[in-house]
């Protein structure tokens, strides 16, 4: 049972008591149980080695940890060993007796567990030492790796909630505002608005009751930066809205997230609980007359409520379609009442500001982006993952010093930032800063911090295709230049790359996209040409090539390429004959192998079967 | 106010409106689709994007406000070239099958096309396929391929009538309108009325014509009080083929419930009367119009000559014009010489007419219908506007959304306008002075009272204040069962109130003490100061279409035209001077005391225009004893009524499409009636008639059109004293208008009552005369049907109607049902002390235990034979509303 805590000392008391509790060189096993490391099967790996504890009657000595998202997640399930922060990687179930006969009883190393770093060929034996993590600027995420989201004890026991205390007791709400504003803060679920700002409208708009919202209606393809910190770190989002909610002037918060994400939702409904139970949430905050109650409620999947007027919407029970926004939400949002509405990585980031102070956190970034940002890297790099860097690193240390460049010994093409309506930056620009305005000026978007790099083996007309096909789908349809230019990009970008390019097409791209961008009701429309017109800005050369040669020079679009076996490469060994699902592929004993291109499907089976190169796309 | 530019014009403008609205306001066209002036914004077609200087991207319209000091530049090559694309975009998927849809030549997507030039576009698409079926209802029919997604319908459906049936399915290019709650559809066809396009149509019209090819008559609905604006559709001057309507006209602005929109075509019904019939061999036999008019006038003539002028008594319809009630009266008085003469108004509307002239001074709403969106607090007591007068409910619903009025509902039954009630009383029926005289008790005690105004407008305080007195919250809740806590709290909402008004319909009228319930309700309104304000008033709704015109035009027993009343001399002298007769003093009969004088033999002879006793009134074998017995009867109709069967002549009338003349709607609005197709067969406009029949019985009515009728009752009449004819274009105007300067009164009392003072009057608690008693446990309840009109005559006969109305039933709570082992859709017998009926039962969550809601049954199920036929002894309306019954499966 926890005891309300009915003043600050209570807090501090109840801090002191949980760190002393806590024996930093108790022998602890830290399994990252994140989204990535759970698909990898770190279930399977949290139960063996409690069996495994047990047999060896070791529960008492050794604490099991499990935690949230790392981030490294490329090279999952992972396990972190303390108090000598062994950072083992890939780790099997069958590895597990042996992780603790070896490393825990003997204090031995296992060597293949270890991290190599593929640029230098080095093993690594510490957490700390590993680049992906080392180059990071890890203050919102990095706690991830040490608590357990289900325990409020553990997020206080490493200073959370002082936070809270700090802006209840030591600040009123116009200075908590005036430091958020002098922090430099701006939103980070894409719009960057600052966030400040937003805080001081919404305090002064007339009407109540006024609404703080939180959203977590992450939707963009690959990114899960929000469902990592709700999953990993709930209460720092909490707090974050508690503050935020003081300083507005609100009683009333939602969170709005996916009903995809539900151990976000069984987190942080565990944390709505046990911050109510403290007294940190609920009727009178910690002995204060300020009440604050969080409902979460669950999002049914549709990409365009994670548009703020589209979520309140939403949220009213009306469908998700977003309203023209002359009159801003944090005047008249939802039930037409003054809501303030930040994105789950903007609430985390304001306990560390309260406590840290705005000095400290504005010293991070560049001039007009403060603090860090959360990417999640994916696509043809070496290292994906969640990653946490300051504002103005540029995009060739992400991807070259954390992401650990390119597989394959490929050659990088393009990285599109921003998600789905992001635009794609090319090699010429890579040691560009990211930071709101640096993006925003080259045709891209920080947007949610999705990062996705590409090779030369990435079309570029496929993957605008590719983006805009997810847009016109969850366009809402409210609006006719969205709901009907969309689609007609798309249609037009689909004949492109199968070959029914024509002359004009990329003129009439270029004009839809200037309609569509210009006319449309919310950002969603207002945004989805960037990957159609990015890619035609830098890779014009690509579209013209599907258009007027019917080629497609990264081998992607089936209709544009042809597979053909090189006779005097082919030794006739007969694998791709053996590996074509079509029967397309014939020869004989010692015949070099021909390919019917009537009956090919395009697979590129023989290509990754044939051991001599011979197979060849043009 | 704030300035702006506009395309280089500066415009001064309040701060409230839109770009749109600004523009608009000075000339400036900016085109829209999706903008429909009485719905909320969307913003969706983007139609009206404009430039405003300074800001990064195009704003809509239609959904920014003005802002002091803006640019606003409307026809930029950028934003023209949005809308061109925007259009090029909505064309993809548009068939272009405007050769067969119903908006060709109104449609507005081919008007935006037109104007812009939009030849081709660029774009070939495929057949969107969508999952989800067009919405279709015996009456609208959806094309999808032809939205444009402008939403307007579902904003209609939902802001309107508040019904929500209309919604977004999908998303992106295959999202769709659907019909969402399909059952919730009440066919008002708002969602059609607001289609830019041809997405929504009605069913019963298509392919009759286009609208070059018809003509539109504007006219007034004859199907309520509300007086709705509509334009018939006719071709040829023969056929009406629809209903439209021009939002700027009239207090609906373009809204009509299911009966005005689709109830038009009863008048091409096969049963309409074309020839006079004459009673030979005891039979009606078709005749000739001079041989019947002469048989009437002679047959007439002799009954009068013989028995005495007293021997004949009138009665007209509520839904004919004021031209012809005036004439009907007219004729009784002055041809026939006796004031026999009534309307069909005393059955619903005569307790607010004595009422409200004894406690004000004149019988009528006080405000005007769109007052009633200023109303902080409305409450609604004995009516269900969702049925009998849509239009007002939606008012209602509107004065909520946008002002956020509190509503008090008072009814025993739970009836639609409950989910927006802030407070539902459900007093026991029959015990409305109860709750009356508590809500003033309350108000007095609690110092709630408006101690100026009714010190300075007033007179009866002292009485009043004793006449209450006994009414505490306790005696009140064991009269009427409205929990003590409940009626304080509702009281205090009325009267803490800025202004309130007070909406009441047949509930509070149809009772032996109807009147007294209306002086109740004119105490509440006057103790509070709200007589004679903005959103306050009190507002009588009226189920018959000239009810108000049938009395302002003296078709009643005891005044001459404009409340004048026979006992006095000085009007009667100016009436006797223009009418060149002299004229009777004794008050006449009203409708519901003929019977008992007929069945005495004291009538001999009855002329009834459009009325139909034998289905209207309690105790109907009586009326049919009564009729049977009469030496003479005349009967003007367009069906054969279950009247006319008795008649020895019929007369084939016309209805409301074929004739000129003017009704006078519930907030005393005067407006025309216009003639849109020749009259059907050799019927007659009974204006005619009448003119025709007095000539022949020797006295002459000479008019050529019923513009000369209403020009007499302007000279005779002060009330209607400024009433032209050609004033009435537009919207009407609203009594009194003494002088033809005069603008006509949106408001009565304004500037004191018009009695002088208003009169605060105890009225004495009565229980009602049945009370559930034993072998008949339950109250019967009835009440109006919004798929008919008044008995039916003409609603029933209306082709449109008939394919969404629901077979009558009766309503009971599912407890009281499973008691009795009745299960829906079971035949049961409702039978009262007087008489039962056979009809099917539906079980209702709305109706409480103990209760049975029948709406009328017309012909088929003649509810009025169980009715006690008791009246009120000053309005002689009877208690319709009271009537213990059982119910038992056949």
């Amino acid at each position: 049972m926890r005891e309300r805590l009915r003043n600050p000392e209570n807090l501090e008391r109840l801090r002191q008591k949980l760190q002393k509790e806590r024996d930093p060189n108790k022998r602890r096993i830290t399994v990252c149980a994140g989204t990535g490391c759970g698909a990898y099967g770190c279930g399977e790996i949290i139960s063996a080695l409690k069996k495994e504890l047990k047999k060896r009657k070791l529960q008492q000595d050794v604490e099991i940890k499990v935690t949230g998202c790392h981030g490294f997640c490329e090279r999952g399930p992972l396990l972190v060993i303390n108090p000598q922060k062994l950072f083992y990687q890939k780790v099997q179930v069958e590895d597990v007796p042996e992780i603790l006969s070896e490393t825990i009883e003997k204090g031995n190393v296992i060597d293949r567990l270890l991290y190599v770093n593929p640029v230098t060929g080095e093993k690594i034996v510490h957490e700390d030492e590993v680049p992906f993590y080392k180059l990071q600027e890890r203050i919102i995420f990095g706690s991830n790796g040490s608590i357990d989201p289900t325990s409020i004890e553990d997020y206080i026991a490493i200073g959370g909630y002082r936070a809270l205390a700090k802006a209840f007791f030591d600040m009123s709400p116009e200075e908590i505002i005036e430091s958020v504003k002098r922090s430099g803060l701006r939103g980070r679920g894409g719009g960057g608005f600052p966030t400040g700002l937003k805080w001081e409208s919404c305090r002064k708009a007339p009407g109540e009751p006024r609404y703080v919202i939180c959203n977590a209606d992450e939707g963009d393809p690959g990114a899960y930066m929000d469902r990592s910190l709700l999953e990993g770190n709930p209460h720092s989002v909490l707090e974050g809205m508690v503050i935020g909610a003081y300083a507005i002037g609100s009683n009333q918060g939602h969170v709005f997230v996916r009903k995809e994400y539900p151990l976000a939702v069984q987190n942080l409904r565990i944390a709505l609980q046990q911050a109510e139970e403290y007294g940190l949430l609920g009727e009178g905050i910690l002995g204060t007359g300020f009440d604050f109650s969080v409902r979460i409620n669950r999002g049914g999947g549709a990409f365009v409520c994670g548009e703020s007027s589209a979520l309140m919407a939403s949220l009213e029970g009306q469908p998700g379609e977003p309203r023209a926004k002359h009159i801003h939400t944090v005047i008249s949002g939802l039930y037409d009442k003054p809501t303030n509405l930040n994105n789950v990585e903007t609430w985390a980031n304001v306990p560390l500001i309260i406590d840290k102070g705005d000095q400290w956190y504005a010293q991070l970034g560049t001039e007009g982006s403060k603090g860090t940002k959360i990417f999640s890297l994916v696509g043809k790099v070496n290292n994906t993952g969640l990653v946490e860097v300051p504002m103005g690193i540029t995009l060739r240390e992400i991807v070259y010093d954390i992401g650990g460049g390119i597989p394959g010994g490929k050659k990088f093409k393009a990285v599109q930032t921003g998600g789905p309506s992001g635009g794609c930056i090319p090699e010429s620009l890579l040691d560009l800063p990211v930071d709101f305005d640096r993006l925003t000026e080259v045709g891209s978007m920080m947007g949610s911090g999705g990062m996705i790099v590409m090779d030369e083996g990435n079309c570029m007309v496929d993957v605008a295709k590719y983006f805009i096909n997810f847009l016109r789908d969850e366009s809402c349809g409210k609006c006719t230049s969205c709901r009907e230019g969309t689609q007609r990009m798309y249609e037009i970008l689909d004949d492109i790359t199968e070959g029914r390019g024509k002359r004009g097409d990329v003129e009439l791209l270029e004009e839809l996209g200037w309609v569509v961008a210009e006319a449309s009701l919310c950002a969603l429309g207002g945004t989805a040409p960037n990957p159609v017109l990015s890619t035609i800005q830098y890779f014009r050369d690509e579209y013209e090539a599907h258009i007027k040669e019917k080629r497609c020079p990264a081998g992607v679009c089936k209709a544009l390429i042809q597979y053909t076996i090189d006779s005097e490469l082919c030794t006739a060994c007969g694998r791709c004959r053996k590996a074509c699902p079509s029967d397309a592929i014939s020869g004989a004993k010692k015949v070099p192998h021909k390919i019917d291109q009537e009956k090919c499907i395009k697979c590129g089976m023989c290509v990754e079967s044939c051991k001599f190169d011979a197979v060849k796309v043009q | 106010m704030v300035k702006l530019t506009i395309d280089g014009k500066e415009i001064t403008t309040s701060q409230e409106k839109t770009i749109l609205a600004a523009a608009t306001e000075n000339g400036i066209s900016i085109p829209t689709l999706c903008f429909h002036r009485k719905l909320s914004t969307l913003g969706s077609c983007r139609m009206c994007l404009v430039e405003i200087e300074g800001a990064g991207k195009p704003m809509t319209a239609c959904t920014t406000p003005v802002v002091d000091g803006i640019v606003v530049h409307t026809k930029t090559e950028r934003v023209e070239k949005m809308r061109r694309e925007a259009l090029r975009l909505m064309l993809v998927n548009h068939p272009l099958d405007c050769p067969v849809c119903d908006a060709g030549g109104e449609c507005q997507l081919q008007n935006l096309t037109y104007a812009y030039g939009i030849e081709h576009q660029d774009f070939v698409a495929e057949e969107v396929e969508r999952e989800t079926p067009a919405f279709v209802t015996p009456l609208i029919r959806q094309w999808p391929h032809r939205c444009v997604m402008c939403q307007r319908c579902v904003q209609a459906c939902i802001e309107i009538p508040g019904c929500h049936v209309l919604d977004v399915v999908d998303r992106g290019l295959v999202s769709m309108i659907a019909g969402v709650n399909p059952d919730d559809c009440i066919s008002c066809g708002e969602c059609l009325s607001v289609c830019p396009v041809g997405a929504l149509t009605e069913k019963l019209s298509p392919i009759k014509g286009r609208k070059w090819q018809t003509e539109r008559i504007p006219t007034t609905c004859t199907f309520c009080g509300c007086g709705c604006q509509l334009e018939l559709n006719t071709v040829g001057k023969r056929t009406i083929i629809k209903v439209t309507t021009d939002d700027e006209a009239g207090s609906n602005r373009g809204s009509l419930c299911v009966k005005g929109r689709f109830g038009y075509d009863y008048v091409h019904h096969r049963d309409r009367l074309t020839r006079p019939l004459i009673r030979k061999n005891g039979s009606l036999v078709e005749g000739d119009w001079e041989e019947s008019l002469n048989l009437a006038a002679e047959r007439l003539g002799a009954i009068r000559d013989h028995y005495g002028r007293g021997s004949i008594g009138g009665i007209i319809s509520a839904h004919h014009t004021n031209e012809e009630c005036y004439l009907m009266q007219k004729f009784m008085r002055a041809a026939i010489g006796n004031n026999n003469v009534d309307s069909g108004s005393r059955l619903t509307h005569s307790p607010t007419v004595a009422g409200l002239m004894d406690a004000t001074g004149y019988g009528a709403m006080t405000n005007e219908m769109d007052d009633i969106l200023k109303s902080d607090v409305i409450l609604i007591a004995g009516a269900d506007p969702d049925v009998d007068n849509l239009i007002f409910a939606n008012k209602i619903r509107r004065a909520i959304r946008e002002k956020g009025s509190k509503i008090v509902l008072i009814d025993p039954r739970k009836t639609t306008l409950e989910k927006y009630a802030d407070i539902w009383l459900q007093p026991k029926p029959g015990t409305d002075l109860a709750w009356i005289n508590g809500f003033i008790r309350v108000i007095l005690s609690e110092k709630l009272w408006a101690a100026d105004y009714v010190r300075g407008h007033t007179e009866g305080l002292d009485e009043l204040k004793r006449g209450v007195e006994a009414f505490t919250p306790d005696y009140v809740e064991k009269l009427s069962g409205i929990p003590r806590g409940d009626l304080v709290e509702a009281a205090q909402l009325y009267a803490k109130a800025k202004a309130s008004s007070i909406a009441y319909g047949s509930g509070i009228t149809q009772h032996i003490n109807g009147t007294d319930h209306v002086l109740g309700l004119a105490n509440l309104a006057m103790v509070c100061g709200n007589v004679g304000i903005e959103g306050g008033g009190i507002y009588p709704l009226v189920i018959q279409s000239n009810a108000q015109g049938a009395c302002d035009m003296g078709t009643l027993p005891e005044f001459l035209p404009g409340y004048q009343p026979v006992s006095e001399e000085i009007p009667r002298g100016k009436f006797e001077e223009e009418w060149g007769v002299e004229l009777p003093l004794d008050t006449g009969l009203t409708l519901t005391e003929m019977v008992e004088q007929i069945l005495q033999g004291r009538i001999k002879a009855m002329i009834m225009v459009g009325e139909n006793p034998l289905i209207t009134l309690p105790n109907p074998k009586r009326w049919e004893e009564a009729i049977n017995s009469l030496e003479f009867l005349v009967v003007q109709d367009v069906f054969l009524s279950e009247v006319a069967q008795h008649a020895h002549v019929v007369l084939p009338g016309t209805t409301f499409a074929e004739k000129e003349g003017t009704f006078t709607n519930m907030e005393r609005r005067i407006q025309r009636v216009r003639r849109a197709i020749q009259p059907i067969g050799d019927s007659r406009p009974d204006w005619a008639i009448i003119c025709q029949l007095a000539s022949k019985m020797g006295y002459e009515m000479e008019y050529t059109h019923p513009s000369e009728v209403m020009e007499e009752v302007r000279r005779l009449t002060p009330l209607y004293g400024g009433i032209t004819c050609d004033r009435l274009d537009g919207a009407g105007i609203q009594w009194p208008c003494p002088n033809a300067d005069h603008p006509g009164t949106r408001i009565l009392h304004e500037d004191g009552f018009h009695r002088g003072k208003g009169k605060l009057t105890p009225v004495e608690y009565r229980a009602p005369t049945e009370r559930t008693e034993e072998g008949f446990p339950l109250a019967l309840l009835t009440g109006g049907h919004l798929y008919h009109y008044h008995i039916g005559t003409f609603s029933k006969r209306a082709n449109g109607l008939s394919k969404v109305y629901e077979e009558t039933c009766v309503r009971m709570n599912p407890e009281d049902a499973r008691a009795l082992n009745i299960s829906e859709g079971d035949m049961v017998r409702v039978i009262s002390p007087r008489g039962e009926v056979k009809t099917r039962a539906k079980l209702d969550q709305c109706l409480v235990k103990g209760m049975v809601y029948v709406a009328p049954g017309f012909r088929d199920i003649p509810l009025n034979g169980l009715i006690y036929a008791d009246f009120d002894p000053v309005a002689k309306i009877p208690e319709y509303k009271v009537c213990s019954a059982r119910v038992e499966k056949i």
